[in-house]
């Protein structure tokens, strides 16, 4: 131990050159382990560390530390456990080495900075403030970032939840908080604008000025440190870093004007400090709890201010003076936002809610439950629209009477930042996962992405090179399919044509089977008339035959049924003749019997009927007989009808046969005709048919063709856009190579900024060196010329000398003349005392006599004060005479010394002389030696500054158009 | 007055002579004018111990250090050949002047080598090792093992063999003792005797017994193992017992106990050697067991010639295991103390930030770290510079200070659960079910003397982990056993501690007895009367401490007639008990008062005082219902109600206040919550209060078992009577009980017991009664009887008596389980109890101490002095003056014990610390001496008047003509139950012969008697 001791003492010898100071070593040593409790806002024992001025007061026991002697240095003894109470409180000792430093440090005569000569001035390099501040848009075009580096300062595995962001109230940016950077993206195209550095630790805050210009980042490292930075949007320059805290800063804004700079911490102060000198302007104590968010006004006037308990509170930002109390939330305040007019500020807080004050009177004006849970976050934008995030995980818009005009959802997990572009057509929003999403206000649809954790730009150029690779592919592949289309399309197009020529072929074919037609039909008509003329006779003939025929039958059936009849006559009478017999044989047998027996008169009546009964056949008989020979005479007659119709009808027969080959002949000749047509109205038809297939086939082709046409456009199209997407990839490539170019010119420009400075100094130094060498030569030059003047010099002095003497003398002679006055004045005053004495004198003898009362009362009163002030004036005159000698003696006497001295000169001034001339000598090679350096250093600085403004325009070659 | 001076003087001799065993500091009611204690010499020396303990002087310590211990015989390895051969030194000593003293110069005659186990071994482990072992390489030399010897550090060998000029080891120990490099740099310089011995050693090639690794021990350590090394082993315990590895994460650490004849034991794991029988399966090395791959095989601990096989079975082993937000890293917290009351456990966190109290809220926590400042706590981008993580190892300023390392286990499972997202845990993630703290028992000799403690936790999935680096460890008592944050017990002086380790929400405890180191005790032979004495015997054998003897006749009497009845007995009782002869005597006078009324009425009081029975403003609880309240109890005791049976009726009681007396129990208290909280309090002696905020930092109660158990009290409905004074208790039927954190409606629960069925209509608080005063309710019996145990004693086994809970163990467990078993198999009979503890020998024992069991409080090895209880002292001085009493409510002449009403009170009541009954605390009844009591006892109205009124010395002096000897005789007798002694009578007797006024002397006497000391306790 004493050994590691001992070697951290040789080790602190060993480099002497490189002292032990407070900025280089104690103060990062007070920030470890001191100042968590010795700090500004929690002095505890009044002591402070975290300065080296402060550290210097000491606290309530004195002073801390002693220069050169650490064991009479109190900071020391706490530290080593030498002395009560042992330091840091409660916490293990420092280790030897963190002791040992202090030891030396303090031995070392507490040096603050390396160089031994005084700090320099602390100046913030740029004049921030500004002449005229205006609330409304600035004019000329926002700024943007121009070119800046782009390549992340941190690059993590995942990005975190998102702290804080902001957008720019005029330009389409949107700054988001990434790991110790704050990355600026381009709210329309998403595209990466700059990466600004924060090394200061974690940013919790961001905020765009009111003209745009800067923007204000602070944060820090939880518990240890808190810083606030601000960058030049355009250049992408830091500009600023004011505001020292001892836990990481929660909010920090700056005015308009931008002179003013406010920040709120875990200190529970609100502290405002100058931004052209860092200097602390007021430090407000009113805050319960921590200070979660500030926020001045868009013209700067006021500044309103947020704690974890819910209170608010507006300051006027000039006095640090309270404003208002604005009174209501009940949970912490999570955002402040002021409306674009600076009249009414809207806060959100962890007890859900939302609110807006009015400046007039602070009294709140409206309030709302923004989000169950806790509203995280609050932006007015310059419409007037509010748009907010909470633990209900949704993102709401509304206006400023709380009516929620729209309400975004679905987030996988807390939405913490919400935020209006600029021109509050988007908003973006930042949630707990580290996503950065960017929304469209009117259709509430997602439109992009912002990455809190960009990737480098060496992967990034990566990625787009494979993108072209992967482009080029798509775009042949694109290319092949729209080819393969083509040529689908020119044989379908070929195709057609050949269809269209068929078609005319067709055509022909089918008139002239149409005219084949025609005329078969008519041979056919023809044919058909000629026939059916047949037709006629034939049925004319064959008429004729069937009514002969006709005749003939009936005749042959009347012949046939006169015969039946005769036939059956016959029979009737060979019948009746036989029965006629065999009744009479009856009857004679029942008249014999009737008569045999007259009284029976059934027999009678039988024998009656008998009798009856013969006769009635016989008398049938007769008829028969007659019957038989009329019939016989019918026969006779039809049998020579029936001969003459059977002759008759031979003929008409034979008739027939004639008409009726006739009629086979002329069928014969229509069948041909038919048959003929029939072919003919075939073909026709075919031919038809192959005419409207052609037709059809042509009408399908055309189709297809002009879908074809229709179907090459995608191919097309899909080629155009692979193209474009080819270039855009390309362009990316080369914007990416270009940023890589870019990050190098960046480099290159911080160095040259360096230079710049560092040749400001030498300038500093050379104008210096030059001032030294021309006052030098000015005071040889002025002791040359006294060394000519002196003889004249001389001269003018002896006879200054002897008018001065002639002064004294003349001036002498006049103190003689007022002397003798005053003698005599005194003399007659003397009179004047030794009248009056005499008149006492008398007036003592003769008390009665009034007139020597009155005269004595006349000259002690009057006559004597007149003489008296008459000679005190005359004596008066004398010492200012005698005033005016001394003084006139004096100048004889500088006169005297001045000529003394002159003429002591021309034996002085020569080396004199010497001396001024070796020290103009010495200050001019000074002099030339420094502009020699500058002259040199301008080189530098210029030959620098060629190779920025060649990277600058090789990485402006390189970007895409 | 001069004379009362005197008096105080001498009863004070007596006093002391009595008390001898008091501690001065607790000095009780201290008259103004007290004797110094410096005068009084004992006239009755306490007998000495029949075996004087043996107290080892830490000079004899010391010279036995001189003597480097003998080789032990488990390791007779002979002195061969160096294992290694010496290789020339890479590089040589660089060239300084060589320092060594005139003893350096080469040896003639080569010494003997010494031995390395006998003589090298404790030089290099005591003086060395601490630095150049392996856990400090000061620069960078080890010298726990040869080859690293041998090689050295930054500037060269340590050890040449055989050429100790060369070797640094001896350059550096003899080095002047004021030089700045002289080995070792703290303490005295090696003496030269060891250093010759190193140099021989050297010289004769520093042999190195193979494969031995020393370990840095100091002199006491040497000295323990001589001690241990001439013990009888008996037994080698291996814990766990088993080892089951799931995940590929999982480990487990092995302790090695051993038991000696003397049942002391010792933590072997060091000396012990493990060998694993599959070494594909399981990995062993210092830091434990792993897994390997899938499987089972075991390790074979062996120590002096044991095995033990540890059986492993490992599962899932290439699967790791997810680092869990409950599992991993709340433990983180509750081990570091970040979730503590003074931390970030408070109720309001610490600046803003949060946890909960031991991690009731696993939810909660989750989201304050992960969700209520977003960005500040952690950081997933960039895990490492999460403040949670900073600000635990004080990267950057923390109020906390240091918790953990960077790189500790610790800080690695929670970056780890960082770089996993910070998820919150899955619903049905494995709960832990219980933890064992192992070994469960130890008995330590010696200061020093250690033992490293293991802790294994059950989950809900059937697994278990090593959580010992998890663990919080606590002892509860420093004084004789303390233990580091990492589990390693270290004993200090004699007595006993409970180890305790707590984890998730359960906390156990392992007993660990502290006896001096080569202390000489043998086991003396006591008379034992029943089970109370073998139990307490048992335990004061553990403790090697020796009980004192029995008491006197006339102290027993005494005590048994103020605990039992609280009076003072006659002297007619007392001279019959003395005077006879029968060897039963005692058993019959314990009987006799348990017979007599004032055995129920000093019950009834103790009862009381647990249900709160006073009247309350506004008619809450009128005067009517409180002596109805108070009559039912009566009544109830009176008639031998068992006390389960009370407990239930007044547990399930419906109706009026007036009609159904039993009804008062709720509408003395009408908080749910306090109902619940009094219905722990009083019948299992738990002090659940805490669980209703978070769960019971001390205890297994979580908020879920708090407000389960209130449940049963949710439906409790309250309703006026016609009577304005009177309120209707009954059964609404519905009420739920609802959880603080997340609202959820909680079922009743038994406190500790199952979750019983309850159909809708059944009043819930019926089947609560049924259990909780029943047998299989653990706590019921234990809690009674620890009660009665702590009214005889004045302490109880656990002490105080309601505040059960795992870190306030019973001192002597296995006498309160029998206890209550009797008393259960006594059908919950008080004075069956009674007379198995009166009847026992422990508590006939005298209040004299000897040398071993003088520091005793809590192991009954003698009797204890114990303050009389207001109600009984106010008795026993209107008992002995022959006055009466008025209180409210009761007749002239009644008893304070007899008082109805917790409210009705008087000066000398309250000021004497009788209990208000406002809560149900045992801690109503203060105990503790004030100076307004000493003034009330001597200038009071108390004393002096009620000496006057009663008129007891004139009706001896002037009634009965009794001679100022016996009226003497009778004043001692009547109020300590003894005789005066020679001492006390002579002078008093002097003083009555020179009086005039012999009443008032002897009045004044009286005045002085009931003043002292021995009155007013009970011993």
């Amino acid at each position: 131990m004493k050994r590691a001791y001992l070697s951290l003492l040789i080790a602190a010898g060993a480099t002497a050159q490189e002292k032990t100071t407070w900025e280089d070593h104690v103060f990062s040593l007070m920030e470890a382990s001191c100042i968590s409790c010795h700090n500004p806002d929690k002095a505890k024992g009044g002591l402070d560390l975290s300065s080296y001025s402060n550290l210097l007061k000491g606290g309530s026991s004195g002073g801390s530390v002693v220069p050169g002697n650490p064991d009479a240095s109190l900071l020391y003894k706490v530290t080593a456990h030498l002395e009560e109470p042992y330091m840091p409180h409660k916490k293990d000792k420092l280790s030897d080495a963190q002791v040992a430093l202090l030891k030396n440090w303090i031995a070392g005569g507490i040096l603050e900075t390396a160089s031994s000569k005084a700090k320099k001035a602390k100046k913030s390099g740029f004049n921030l403030a500004l002449k005229v501040t205006s609330t409304g848009k600035p004019e000329g075009p926002p700024p943007m970032p121009e070119h800046l580096a782009l390549e992340p300062h941190v690059l993590s595995e995942r990005p975190a939840a998102i702290s804080t962001m902001a957008t720019s109230p005029w330009a389409p940016i949107a700054a988001v908080a990434g790991q110790k950077q704050a990355l600026l993206y381009n709210t329309d195209t998403f595209d990466p604008l700059a990466v600004l550095p924060y090394d200061e630790g974690f940013i919790e805050s961001l905020k765009f000025s009111s003209n745009g210009s800067l923007l204000v980042a602070g944060g820090g490292r939880g518990g240890k440190s808190g810083r606030v930075i601000a960058w030049d949007v355009k250049t992408g320059r830091q500009v600023l870093k004011v505001g020292q805290e001892f836990d990481t800063i929660l909010s920090a804004d700056i005015t308009a004007d931008q002179t003013t700079v406010a920040v709120g911490s875990p200190s529970k102060r609100v502290k405002l400090h100058d931004t052209s000198d860092g200097e602390m302007l007021h430090n407000i104590k009113k805050h319960s709890e921590w200070v979660t968010a500030v926020a001045f006004s868009p013209d700067g006037v006021l500044l309103a201010t947020g704690d974890r308990n819910g209170g608010v509170f507006i300051w006027e930002t000039f006095s640090g003076n309270l404003f208002y109390t604005l009174n209501g939330n009940k949970g912490a305040i999570t955002a402040i936002s002021w409306r674009s007019d600076s009249n009414i500020v809207a806060t959100a807080s962890e007890d859900g809610s939302v609110r807006l004050f009015v400046m007039t009177n602070g009294r709140e004006v409206k309030s709302w439950t923004g989000h169950g849970g806790g509203t995280s976050s609050v932006h007015f934008a310059h419409n007037g629209q509010l748009v907010t995030c909470g633990r209900d995980k949704q993102v709401k818009i509304w206006a400023q009477d709380g009516k929620q005009i729209k309400a975004i959802g679905g987030f996988a997990d807390l939405p913490l930042e919400v935020a209006f572009t600029h021109n509050a057509k988007r908003i973006i929003v930042g949630d707990w996962l580290g996503n950065v999403t960017v929304w469209d206000v009117d259709s509430s649809k997602q439109v992009g992405t912002l990455s809190a954790n960009p990737p480098n730009l060496a992967s990034r150029l990566n990625a787009a090179q494979k993108h072209v690779v992967a482009s080029e592919a798509a775009e042949k592949k694109a290319k092949q399919a729209l080819e393969t289309a083509k040529a689908v399309t020119a044989a379908k197009a070929k195709q057609l044509s050949i269809q269209k020529v068929a078609v005319t072929t067709r055509t022909t074919e089918k008139q002239k089977a149409d005219a084949d037609l025609a005329v078969s039909k008519q041979q056919m008509a023809q044919a058909t008339a000629s026939r059916d003329a047949s037709t006629r006779n034939l049925k004319l003939i064959q008429d004729k035959l069937a009514k002969t025929n006709l005749d003939l039958k009936t005749n042959e059936t009347h012949l046939k049924n006169v015969r039946s009849t005769q036939t059956k006559w016959k029979e009737q009478v060979a019948s009746r003749t036989t029965q006629s017999g065999m009744l009479k044989a009856a009857a004679d047998v029942a008249n014999a019997g009737s008569v045999k027996l007259p009284e029976d008169a059934t027999l009678k009546d039988a024998a009656a009927k008998a009798v009856a009964a013969w006769q009635a056949m016989e008398k049938a008989l007769k008829e028969a007989r007659a019957k038989d020979g009329a019939a016989n005479g019918e026969v006779q007659k039809f049998e020579k009808l029936t001969a003459s119709f059977r002759q008759q009808s031979q003929l008409d027969t034979n008739a027939s046969q004639t008409a009726k080959s006739d009629l086979a002949k002329k069928e014969q000749v229509l069948k041909e005709a038919v048959t003929r047509v029939a072919v003919a109205t075939k073909l026709s038809t075919d031919k038809a048919a192959g005419l409207k297939a052609a037709q059809t086939a042509v009408t399908k082709s055309d189709a297809g063709l002009k879908a074809q046409l229709e179907k090459e456009k995608a191919p097309a199209q899909a080629h155009a856009q692979s193209v474009a997407q080819l270039a855009e990839a390309r362009k990316k490539v080369a914007k990416w190579q270009a940023e890589q170019v870019n990050v190098g010119r960046h480099v290159e420009l911080s160095s040259l900024g360096k230079l710049d400075a560092e040749f400001d100094l030498l300038k500093d130094k050379s104008n210096s060196a030059k001032s030294i060498y021309e006052k030098a030569q000015a005071e040889l030059v002025a002791v040359q010329k006294e060394l000519t003047d002196a003889p004249a010099k001389i001269q003018a002095a002896v006879k200054s000398l002897s008018d001065r003497q002639a002064i004294v003398v003349a001036e002498s002679e006049k103190l003689g003349e007022l002397n003798r006055i005053v003698a005599d004045k005194e003399a007659f005053l003397q009179k004047t005392d030794a009248f009056v004495a005499e008149l006492v004198a008398r007036h003592a003898k003769e008390p009665a006599n009034n007139e020597l009362a009155q005269a004595e009362t006349q000259l002690k009163d009057q006559v004597r004060d007149a003489l008296l002030t008459d000679l005190n004036n005359a004596k008066a005159r004398v010492v200012a005479q005698q005033q005016t000698i001394e003084t006139a003696k004096t100048t004889v006497f500088n006169a005297e010394t001045h000529l003394a001295a002159m003429k002591a000169l021309p034996g002085k001034l020569p080396p004199v002389i010497g001396e001024r001339t070796k020290v103009r000598d010495v200050s001019k090679a000074e002099f030339d030696k420094t502009y020699l350096i500058e002259v040199e250093f301008a080189k530098k600085v210029d030959a620098q500054r060629n190779k920025v403004n060649e990277l600058t325009g090789k990485y402006l070659a390189m970007l895409p158009k | 007055m001069s004379y009362m001076n005197k008096l105080l003087t001498i009863l004070f001799l007596g006093l002391v002579i009595q008390l001898c065993a008091e501690e001065p500091n607790k000095a009780v009611a201290v008259p103004q004018e007290p004797a110094k204690p410096a005068e009084a010499k004992p006239v009755q020396a306490p007998k000495p111990p029949e075996t004087k303990p043996e107290v080892v002087k830490p000079a004899e310590v010391k010279t036995e250090v001189a003597k480097p211990p003998v080789p032990k015989p488990e390791t007779p390895k002979p002195v061969a050949q160096p294992a290694v051969v010496a290789k020339p030194s890479p590089a040589p000593a660089p060239e300084k002047p060589v320092v060594a003293p005139v003893v350096a110069t080469p040896v003639v005659a080569k010494p003997p080598i010494p031995n390395f186990h006998s003589k090298i071994r404790p030089i290099l482990e005591v003086s060395c090792i601490q630095c150049h072992g392996i856990e400090k390489q000061k620069g960078k030399l080890r010298l726990d093992q040869s080859p690293f010897a041998l090689k050295g550090g930054e500037t060269g060998p340590a050890i040449v063999p055989e050429d100790f000029a060369k070797s640094l080891l001896i350059e550096r120990i003899a080095l002047a003792a004021d030089h700045d490099d002289i080995m070792p740099p703290k303490g005295d310089p090696l003496s030269p005797d060891q250093v010759k011995l190193l140099k021989d050693w050297i010289a004769g090639g520093a042999p190195w017994p193979k494969d031995i690794e020393l370990r840095a021990k100091t002199r006491a350590d040497l000295v323990r193992e001589q001690l241990f090394a001439n013990k009888k082993l008996v037994a080698v315990e291996v814990f766990p017992s088993k080892v089951s590895l799931e995940t590929s994460s999982d480990h487990h650490k092995l302790v090695v106990l051993a038991t000696y004849d003397d049942d002391t034991t010792r933590d072997v794991t060091l000396d012990a050697t493990f060998s694993i029988s599959d070494a594909t399966t399981a990995r062993l090395d210092r830091n434990g067991i792993f897994p390997a791959k899938d499987g089972s095989t075991s390790v074979r601990v062996t120590f002096a010639g044991r095995n033990v096989d540890v059986p492993i079975t490992v599962k899932d082993a290439s699967t790791p295991r997810n680092v869990s937000f409950r599992l991993d890293v709340m433990p983180v917290f509750m081990r570091a103390g970040c979730n503590t009351g003074s931390c970030h456990g408070s109720a309001r966190g610490q600046d803003g930030f949060m946890l909960s109290l031991f991690g009731y809220d696993p939810n909660g926590d989750h989201h304050r770290i992960t969700r209520q400042l977003s960005t500040r706590r952690i950081n997933l981008a960039i895990p490492e510079e999460s403040m949670l993580l900073e600000k635990s190892i004080e990267a950057v300023p923390h109020t906390g200070g240091k918790l953990f390392e960077k790189g500790s286990q610790y800080y690695d499972s929670i970056l780890t659960w960082l770089k996993d997202g910070a998820n919150n845990d899955p619903a049905d993630i494995p709960q832990p079910t219980s933890i064992e703290i192992l070994p469960p028992k130890l008995l330590l000799e010696g200061t020093g003397a250690t033992q490293k403690m293991a802790v294994i936790a059950r989950y809900s999935d059937g697994t278990d982990r090593d959580v010992t680096d998890l663990a919080v460890f606590q002892s509860n008592n420093d004084n004789s056993a303390s233990i580091t944050k990492e589990g390693v017990v270290t004993a200090q002086k004699r007595g006993e501690a409970f180890i305790m380790a707590r984890f998730a929400t359960f906390t156990v405890g392992s007993q660990a007895i502290v006896i001096p180191a080569g202390l000489t005790y043998s086991r003396p032979k006591v008379a034992e009367t029943n089970y109370v004495d073998k139990l307490v015997n048992e335990k004061l054998h553990k403790l090697r401490v020796i009980p004192s003897g029995l008491c006197s006749d006339e102290a027993f009497i005494r005590r048994t007639s103020l605990d039992i009845a609280g009076v003072l007995p006659d002297i007619e009782e007392q001279t019959k008990f003395i005077s006879s002869t029968d060897p039963k005597k005692r058993e019959k006078l314990i009987d006799e008062l348990l017979d007599r009324k004032e055995f129920t009425e000093m019950w009834v009081m103790k009862f009381a005082e647990l249900l709160q029975i006073r009247t309350q403003q506004n008619n809450q609880v009128s005067y009517k219902a409180t002596l109805l309240y108070h009559n039912w109890l009566k009544e109830r005791i009176a008639t031998n109600v068992p006390i389960d049976k009370i407990v239930q009726e007044l547990l399930s009681s419906t109706g009026g206040t007036f009609k159904a007396p039993a009804t008062n129990y709720y509408q003395i208290e009408r908080d749910t919550l306090k109902v619940a909280e009094n219905a722990a309090q009083v019948f299992m002696g738990m002090r659940i209060q805490c669980a209703q905020c978070h769960n019971h930092p001390f205890d297994r109660w979580t908020m879920d078992d708090y407000y389960s158990f209130a449940a049963f009290f949710s439906q409790i409905g309250r309703k006026n009577a016609e009577d304005p004074r009177e309120v209707i208790v009954y059964n609404r039927r519905s009420g739920d009980m609802k959880h603080k954190i997340d609202g959820r409606v909680m079922l009743p629960k038994f406190l500790g017991g199952a979750q019983p069925e309850i159909p809708r209509s059944t009043d819930r608080r019926v089947v609560l009664a049924k259990w909780l005063a029943s047998a299989e309710n653990p706590y019921f019996a234990r809690n009674l009887a620890n009660i009665v145990w702590q009214h005889f004693f004045g302490v109880g086994i656990i002490e105080p008596v309601d505040d059960v809970r795992v870190s306030n163990p019973a001192s002597n467990p296995e006498l309160l389980d029998d206890l209550s078993h009797r008393f259960t198999e006594y059908n919950y009979d008080f004075k069956r109890l009674v007379r198995d503890i009166c009847n026992s020998q422990t508590y006939q024992r005298t209040t004299h101490t000897n040398e071993s069991n003088v520091s005793d409080t809590r192991n009954f090895s003698h009797a204890n002095l114990r303050r009389l209880r207001a109600e009984v002292l106010l008795d026993v001085i209107t008992q002995v003056t022959s006055t009466k009493n008025k209180f409210k409510g009761l007749p002239t002449g009644a008893r304070a014990v007899q008082i109805a009403d917790g409210n009705v009170s008087n000066y000398f009541l309250t000021t004497f610390g009788r209990a208000t009954r406002e809560t149900v605390c045992s801690c109503e009844v203060k105990m503790e001496p004030s100076l307004s009591q000493a003034l009330h006892l001597l200038n009071g109205d108390i004393t002096h008047n009620r000496i006057r009124s009663g008129g007891l010395v004139n009706q001896l002096l002037n009634v009965e003509k009794k001679p100022p000897v016996d009226a003497l005789d009778f004043l001692y007798k009547s109020t300590l139950c003894r005789s005066p002694s020679v001492e006390e009578r002579k002078p008093i007797l002097a003083v009555i012969e020179s009086e005039e006024d012999k009443k008032g002397v002897l009045e004044d006497v009286f005045w002085a008697l009931l003043n002292s000391k021995e009155f007013i306790f009970n011993h």
